[in-house]
């Protein structure tokens, strides 16, 4: 049998994993693990897959192999510096200096993109890199504008400051109101699966393999994780004294964890209707084969310059986020040749061309940087408490893993961990 | 931007300034181009941006520290430094060139067929593993080694530094350093473009980067003929890394990036694939650097070299001295 599957419902894991992501702040044992703490990681990973997405948009939809975001992630994150920091006369606040980010980083992008787009594959990507580079000297040399290494901080976070117009108990019945639905529509999901799933019970308990219990899994943690968290939120809402209006920003992460999953969930709507529409289907055909889609009547420069730009700006989106959540510019170091690597490599990892892969990518990778490597650090300490050498420590290794691993994933599945669906011919009937 | 340059003009001794920074910009410019023809010679031949190379360069420079320090070479004499210095240079060159090799064999050449994007992200992660083999060489239990693995390594002066123009106090600056990186540079670069035009397997390289597949039919062995390839531009980076080495006198693990994205820049400019261009685009590289950090300012020379290239890039979209490539259909 070549489909093991045949008769099972098509599973759809990126509902468990939203489903997942969203309950994750509630579940109070995954808050740290042995000390490290989870939840601050876990929001940066978020901006970085936001930065993955936007490289997503030039890299793999289009096929321009582009080495310079860092440089439009640095322009988003100084413009809401410039915007919001007390040193200046502006301080707009977040709301207004997020989307001036994410214009600013774009028209950058069609201001490096028209003089460069005609240039071949390689230049451009020569010449990208050397705009990153440009951009981050300059960071670092005007020293009046951008303070230098000592970064323009403080960001202040987002100001919710409209809400409190709003009267307390209309809050109270909003929020409660919406849990219930949350947790009435997520109990239905399950009911429904359950009902699904009897039917295919006897498939999965004939099948042994680990495939069948991972089925299991995700029919019925997904759907279990939401109604917990959906739970949790009503349980939270109606035993507080008073609904915040002034949330912690600074000490509780979980409101940029929401604020910035609930930008990267509209982001990756929009990118995946970006895929079925006019403009997307033509950068992938760009990619495919410029000549052919030229012929097809699609405009390559103009084609290839809004996909620049797109891209540009969401990376300036992630910049301004990176930005208030923390709480400073950062050096502009933060900004170099590395990132612009790294954003790639949660691509190649992830899968190129796929929104899934990019935050997948991301997961994956910073995951086992910033998470993963401490936690390993400390249970090698654990072992050999007073071990001064570089060998015995899992972070001096970890170039050289990721390195092996990029080698082999190149030779052995080159298309990364979720590849794109392959363009399908008749494809453009469906939608 | 024009009271600097007027400025400039009315110092007393300008044109000796200007000179003396021509000088070092011709210098370090040559050791650029060195490490560029690695860069220029393996994209020319199989389209590949080798962004290891910059990390083998920088293998090389910890080989040599390393060989230096072993065999206590810093207490030789002028006579023990005739000879030490070509050896010491053939060992890193030999070094450098095996594993460019051995990585081509090992990495890139399972890759041939497969889209141009798997060998170039590939040759992202052999530069992470390089750099990790730096970060553990800087460990080694040797008195030069000294310190954190990651800290930067003092290389020892084997070279005095004295000036060869007289000892002037306004005169122009020509040291023994300067003198032994021109003259062991520039004849490389003349053997190797004689290499290329002249010999079989030159002619060999010439063939397969124009078309592989026509030059396979013509019975020449593409993989040896790449493979020679590597080991050549990975020679030169060798060879590269021990001047450098020697006119610096400081080395760490993380100074392959900085070197190797100048290096491929010069690569860019010159015209990648081109012989010629990258010694071109080298030797502009540092005359940019040496005349930018006299006359514009020591902190914006980075960005004046990217700046250039973008601009040259825009007007000259295949380098200084590229040629046109034709869309393939």
């Amino acid at each position: 049998m070549t489909q093991p599957s045949a008769g099972m419902p098509k599973i759809r894991w990126e509902w468990t994993w939203l489903f997942v992501l969203l309950a994750y702040p509630f579940l109070p044992f995954l808050q740290a693990i042995e000390g490290i703490p989870l939840g601050t990681p876990i929001v940066s990973i978020l901006i970085f897959a936001i930065l993955a997405l936007g490289l997503n948009v030039v890299v793999g939809y289009s096929g321009l192999l582009q080495l310079g975001i860092a440089a439009f992630f640095a322009i988003g994150a100084y413009i809401t510096g410039i915007l919001t920091v007390p040193d200046y006369p502006f301080q707009a606040g977040f709301w207004i200096a997020l989307p001036l980010s994410v214009i600013g980083a774009g028209v950058a992008g069609v201001i490096l993109g028209a003089p460069t787009l005609r240039l071949r594959g390689d230049y451009l990507a020569i010449v990208t890199l050397g705009f990153a580079e440009v951009i981050r000297y300059s960071l670092i040399n005007l020293d009046e504008i951008t303070n230098s290494n000592r970064a323009l901080n403080p960001v202040p976070p987002p100001s919710l400051s409209w809400l409190s117009a709003l009267p307390g108990g209309l809050i109270r019945v909003g929020l409660a109101a919406a849990a219930l639905a949350g947790l009435a529509a997520a109990c239905l999901v399950l009911w429904k699966r359950m009902g699904e799933f009897r039917k295919h019970l006897d498939t999965v308990r004939s099948s042994p393999e680990i495939r069948g219990w991972l089925r299991f899994a995700h029919y019925y943690l997904g759907p279990a994780a939401v109604i917990g968290a959906v739970g949790w939120a009503f349980v939270a809402v109606i035993t507080a004294e008073s609904v915040a209006i002034q949330p912690e920003w600074g000490s509780d992460y979980r409101w940029f964890y929401y604020l910035i999953f609930a930008i990267l969930a509209a982001l990756v709507v929009v990118l995946r209707n970006l895929e079925r529409s006019r403009l997307g289907r033509a950068l992938m055909a760009i990619r495919e084969d410029e000549l052919a889609a030229s012929c097809m009547g699609v405009n390559p420069t103009r084609v290839k310059l809004v996909a620049f730009a797109l891209g540009a700006a969401i990376a300036g989106l992630a910049g301004s986020l990176y930005a208030t959540f923390q709480q400073s510019t950062a050096s502009p170091n933060n900004y170099d040749f590395a990132v612009s690597i790294m954003a790639l490599c949660f691509l190649i990892v992830g899968g190129l061309g796929n929104c899934y892969g990019a935050i997948l990518g991301a997961f994956i990778i910073l995951g086992v940087d910033r998470i993963f490597s401490p936690w390993m650090d400390k249970q090698v300490q654990k072992v050999l408490s007073d071990s001064q050498s570089v060998f015995l420590s899992f972070s001096n290794w970890r170039w050289m893993i990721f390195g092996a691993i990029l080698v082999l994933m190149m030779r052995f599945r080159p298309e990364g961990a979720l590849p794109a669906r392959p363009a399908e011919p008749g494809e453009g009937k469906r939608a | 931007m024009t009271p600097c340059i007027v400025a400039v003009f009315l110092e007393p001794n300008w044109l000796q300034t200007f000179a003396q920074q021509l000088l070092n910009g011709l210098v370090t410019g040559s050791l650029f181009a060195l490490i560029a023809l690695g860069y220029s010679m393996v994209y020319g031949i199989v389209e590949l941006i080798n962004f290891a190379h910059g990390d083998l360069f920088m293998l090389g420079c910890f080989l040599a520290l390393t060989l230096v320090s072993a065999l206590g070479l810093a207490g030789l004499g002028t006579v023990g430094m005739i000879v030490a210095i070509p050896t010491l240079i053939a060992l890193c060159a030999a070094f450098c060139g095996g594993l460019n090799w051995s990585v081509d064999c090992l990495v890139y050449r399972p890759l041939r067929k497969a889209p141009k994007l798997a060998p170039l992200v590939s040759a992202i992660g052999v530069s992470f593993i390089f750099m990790n083999l730096g970060l553990f060489w800087g460990a080694m239990p040797l008195p030069a080694f000294a310190g954190s693995p990651a800290a930067p390594k003092d290389f020892p002066n084997l070279i005095a530094n004295t000036n060869l123009l007289g000892d002037g106090a306004d005169g122009l600056r020509f040291t023994l350093k300067d003198l032994i990186v021109l003259a062991i540079t520039i004849p490389l670069m003349v053997g190797l473009t004689l290499f290329v035009r002249y010999t079989k397997l030159g002619k060999a390289m010439r063939a397969t980067a124009q078309n592989p597949t026509a030059a396979q039919l013509m019975g020449i062995n593409v993989n040896k003929v790449i493979g020679a390839t590597f080991i050549i531009g990975g020679g030169l980076a060798g060879a590269a890394s021990v001047l450098y080495s020697l006119h610096v006198n400081t080395i760490f693990f993380q100074m392959g990036y900085q070197n190797g994205l100048y290096a491929f820049t010069a690569a860019v400019l010159g015209g990648i694939g081109s012989i010629p261009g990258a010694v071109m685009g080298g030797l502009v590289i540092g005359l940019v650097r040496s005349l930018g950090s006299q006359y514009v300012g020591e902190k914006w020379v980075s960005a004046l070299v990217f700046a250039i290239l973008i601009i040259i890039l825009i007007f000259r979209p295949t380098g200084l001295l590229g040629l046109k490539a034709k869309e393939k259909v």
